[in-house]
């Protein structure tokens, strides 16, 4: 079997909050092959971001990861040093933001950032560094990369700081890129460019993205595969045309319905009823059966359903899959 | 910018003129009379006459109003009564002094506070926060005189170190050039002297910017946190900085710049609370002249103290307003 | 009406508990408490008189029969402390009081009902709060000319001005609420709306500012008595005692070193308790806008209140 660029067993992460202990990663699995664009989907607060963050052992002191573990390249994550994990983070595995603006440190010029990630992982320093930094930023097509390379990030449009949040992710060449959100707070017009700039550096390059969303559209444009989390457990996932063509659970389903689309004459844009289930005391079983129309009482609510697979590899997890 | 100069530059003006009238107000609105106190209580009606002709005391108020201005323009802040000599003269004499003391207290405060502000931060609810918590409580609850003394008595009397005063004997003292005893040494290379200077300056900052301590760290404290839980933080962590780096390369700046703004409080306090110090630890600067005639009611230098205490406050404060847009690009002048 | 204070009570009451629920507000409880004790029955705690002068007996150290020693006329340390209590306390109230009293006068006046003159007020408040105020402190005492009276007229002079910004700043935010809206409509008189309505909201932030204010208040008049300013000899002043024992210093410590401790505590307790009370309050602060206690004027610093506050 061919080797996974990421592997990801079993994790359970749990924060310490003043409310409780918050269970807020449910024992998931998944994995990301090379050259894969892997997208994660799920509400806010699902646990979408704590599980990229966890991959660079970057969790906040309150939180504590409980149990599984997480294969880079087949070497233990959880068990590297700190001084392993600062050679990983940035040299293999990178991230973008949600909001490049505050993403940016204020008073650094951009290219500062850059030529600090090229000295901290490949030594390069002085005219090299900067040379390679505005090609950097050539790269991810920002004009006039010389004038760029020593503004400040106040001085530049929100598409522009994100750009150059993904030229200072990309500086080093990493297998993997967590994108965590990194379209949202830009408008729509921006939003395409970023995704497409992204698609395309992804194409030239042998990296694989990481995609964080809660967008389906956007994952649907550019991911090989998804998965679907909610509340801290993953429900499906599969190859994206798969898993849009055969939506396998319920709150998959839900979801997918409630994408706009014009196509459509629906009077009323679709949504969930409910919200989502605080994470102090969770709901035992499959965390979706409070909101879920078709809960069997006495299964979902009690222990949480074993792996379906719908296809090869297509699979979701739900109790109305095998009875 | 320079809009933005002058606009500063036109509000420091009118600070200044509500501040000497003020002054002058309250000086005149009291009926002490400093021929009372300079001649004697025991003096005759012709005498004091005499007394008030000479020091242009027996001139309606407007017109004594008028010509402190008038002569202030000129760079004369008149004469002292209480010494005979030109009060520009005598701030020339005293004032290095304490503008040395109130800046070495002003490091003195950086230099620790900063620090314990960082580690309370990073070891937020922890011992070492709760310690220096302890540390800046005390710091803003002693009276900074008594401190003063209590230094005095350990280091002083008991453990023989350096006494009051600015330097040990008139030996010592460098050259003049700025006045202040510690550059002055430094330029002539007067290691000795600079080495004394140092020694006796470092007990009157150290009670004088005790208090300065807490509150610089208490600053550098939210300051720091605030800056720890942006995302670019996160994000050069992300990076594969370690905590130092992160912590030096990008937390330290964003998080002193709010802590700058303390630099033009602090100097207000120091010049303010400077006056007690002083006389506890025989200083010469102007907070002895100021205590001294204040109770020989002399106006011109009482005048003369409050006018240079104020510019000079209203200056460092300026300063660090451009200092401040200086660190930070995103302030626009 | 009665319900009001049954209210107010119970509002109290919380409060009270929320103080207590901390170390901190324990301390600085127990040690306010401890002073007002002193205060009150100085002549039951005192061992000895504290003017009481014998010659023979000066410059005693720490004994068991003086247990702070006596000073170099040979009057009772520790007595002294105890009446010494009574001046601070009075300095802090005095001050305070008068501070809360103008300030809230002018503060009131100048936000309610508002306009030009209001601001007009105000830019004058500015340049009192632009002075270094031990500076101004100490020039207004020594041409009042040294007394304890005089003292707490140049002290309070100097600390008028903030609670002026505290309550006007407050009342700012407070005359545009609907209640106030609803008083004019009825034509209810400027000066009910400003102490019926605008003041009693103010007066939470007052309480806090008055608490944190009554120890810096303290240090500030000791700092006066210890230039000679304050009371005068042979009270049994902190401060002034202080300035005695200072010549002496090498030859008793103690002299120095009790007087100051008394200070210091007592100036703690008030900072504690002043931190609690204020963290107790804070949700009622908090719907008013931008509470910033202004601190530690005491040294003369104008501008802390943009600088800490936050």
């Amino acid at each position: 079997m061919e080797e996974k660029l990421l592997e990801v067993k079993d994790l359970s992460v749990a924060f310490n909050s003043y409310l409780g202990v918050a269970e807020v990663l449910d024992r998931i699995s998944y994995s990301v092959d090379e050259n894969q664009w892997l997208g994660i989907a799920g509400e806010s607060g699902c646990g979408k971001t704590v599980s990229a963050f966890s991959l660079l052992k970057l969790l906040p002191e309150a939180a504590m990861i409980r149990n599984g573990e997480i294969l880079f390249k087949g070497e233990s994550i959880l068990d590297k040093s700190e001084r392993e994990m600062r050679k990983l983070r940035g040299g293999e595995i990178s991230i973008v933001f949600q909001e490049p603006q505050s993403a940016l440190n204020p008073s650094k010029r951009v290219g500062e950032n850059i030529v600090e990630s090229l000295r901290l992982h490949q030594g390069i320093r002085g005219e090299e560094a900067k040379r390679r930094a505005i090609q950097m930023l050539d790269l991810v097509k920002i004009p006039q990369p010389r004038v760029r390379f020593s503004q400040f990030p106040h001085e530049l449009s929100g598409g522009m700081q994100q750009r150059v949040c993904i030229a200072i992710a990309l500086a080093c060449h990493p297998s993997l890129l967590i994108a965590d959100e990194f379209t949202t707070s830009l408008d729509v017009t921006t939003q395409q460019e970023i995704l497409k700039l992204v698609v395309d550096l992804q194409r030239q390059s042998t990296m694989s993205v990481l995609f964080i969303t809660h967008d389906l559209a956007l994952i649907s444009e550019c991911c090989d595969e998804l998965i679907i989390m909610y509340a801290g457990q993953i429900m499906e996932r599969g190859k994206v045309d798969r898993v849009f063509r055969n939506p396998s659970h319920p709150y998959t389903r839900l979801l997918l319905n409630a994408i706009p689309s014009i196509s459509r004459k629906d009077e009323k844009l679709n949504s969930i009823d409910g919200s989502v289930p605080g994470l102090v005391n969770p709901p035992k079983g499959c965390r979706f059966h409070t909101r879920c129309k078709q809960k069997i009482p006495g299964r979902c609510d009690v222990v949480f359903p074993r792996e379906t697979a719908i296809d090869e590899t297509h699979r979701a997890w739900c109790h109305l899959l095998y009875t | 910018m320079a809009k933005w100069l002058i606009r500063r530059f036109l509000l420091l003006i009118f600070v200044l003129w509500g501040i000497t009238t003020l002054t002058f107000i309250i000086i005149a609105a009291v009926p002490r009379n400093p021929a009372i106190a300079m001649a004697g209580s025991q003096s005759s009606p012709e005498q004091i006459e005499k007394f008030n002709k000479r020091w242009g005391l027996d001139k309606p108020l407007a017109v004594r109003y008028y010509e402190f201005y008038a002569y202030l323009l000129q760079g004369d802040m008149g004469t002292s009564i209480r010494t005979e000599r030109p009060v520009a003269l005598e701030m020339r004499n005293f004032f290095p002094a304490t503008f040395e003391l109130a800046t070495v207290s002003v490091v003195l405060s950086f230099l620790i506070g900063v620090p314990l502000g960082i580690v309370a931060a990073l070891k937020r609810n922890k011992w070492p926060d709760q310690v220096t918590r302890f540390v800046s409580l005390i710091g803003v609850s002693t009276p900074n005189f008594w401190f003063g003394l209590i230094i005095l008595l350990v280091f002083y009397y008991l453990l023989g170190g350096v006494g009051p005063g600015r330097v040990t004997s008139a030996a010592y003292e460098p050259t003049r050039i700025t006045g202040l005893y510690l550059i002055d040494s430094l330029v002539t290379g007067n290691w000795s002297s600079f080495v004394d200077c140092l020694r006796h300056i470092i007990m009157p900052a150290f009670a004088l910017g005790f208090f300065g301590i807490g509150i610089v760290t208490r600053m550098m404290r939210s300051s720091m946190i605030d800056t720890l839980s942006k995302d670019y933080i996160k994000a050069a962590r992300a990076r594969g900085l370690s905590l130092f780096r992160v912590i030096t390369n990008h937390a330290l700046r964003n998080s002193l710049i709010p802590v700058l703004t303390v630099i033009g409080v602090l100097y207000g306090a120091y010049l303010g609370g400077v006056i007690v110090i002083e006389v506890v630890f025989s200083w010469p600067g102007l907070g002895n002249f100021a205590y001294n005639s204040i109770l020989k009611s002399d106006h011109p230098a009482i005048m003369g103290v409050v006018l240079v205490i104020s510019i000079i406050y209203s200056l460092v404060n300026l300063v660090v307003d451009v200092l401040y847009r200086y660190l930070d690009p995103r302030i626009k002048f | 009406m009665k319900e009001n204070w049954q209210l107010r009570g119970q509002e109290l009451r919380r409060t009270i508990r929320i103080i207590l629920s901390t170390p901190a507000g324990i301390v600085g409880a127990v040690i306010v408490v401890l002073l007002l004790a002193c205060v009150v029955f100085a002549p039951f705690l005192a061992p000895h008189d504290p003017y009481l002068v014998s010659i023979e007996n000066k410059l005693r150290p720490p004994s068991s029969e003086q247990w702070l020693g006596t000073d170099t006329v040979g009057r009772d340390v520790l007595s002294r402390i105890i009446y010494g209590s009574r001046y601070s306390l009075a300095s802090g109230t005095i001050v305070v009081g008068i501070g809360i009293i103008v300030g809230s006068i002018v503060g009131l006046l100048a936000a309610y009902p508002g306009g030009r003159w209001g601001e007009l007020i105000m830019r004058f408040t500015d340049i009192f709060l632009a002075f270094p105020t031990m500076l101004l402190a100490i020039a207004l005492a020594s041409t009042l000319g040294p007394s304890f009276l005089n003292s707490m007229i140049a002290i309070s002079i100097v600390y008028w001005p903030k609670y002026a910004r505290l309550v006007y700043g407050q009342a700012l935010s407070i005359r545009e609420r609907d209640y106030v809206k609803f008083a004019e409509v009825l034509k209810e008189k400027p000066v009910k709306i400003r102490m019926g309505h605008i003041f009693p909201n103010c007066s939470s932030a007052l309480v806090v500012q008055a608490t944190l204010d009554f120890g810096d208040a303290i240090l500030f008049f000791a700092a006066l008595s210890f230039v000679g300013l304050g009371a005068q000899p042979p009270a049994a002043d902190w401060g002034a005692m202080l300035a005695f024992a200072r010549k002496y210093m090498m030859l008793s410590w103690w002299t120095a070193v009790f007087p100051g401790i008394a200070i210091f505590v007592t100036v703690m307790g008030f900072n504690l308790l002043g931190d609690s009370l204020r963290d107790a309050l804070d949700p009622q602060l908090r719907r008013l806008k931008e509470f910033k206690p202004i601190r530690f004027s005491w040294l003369g610093i104008p501008g802390l209140r943009k600088a800490i506050g936050k």
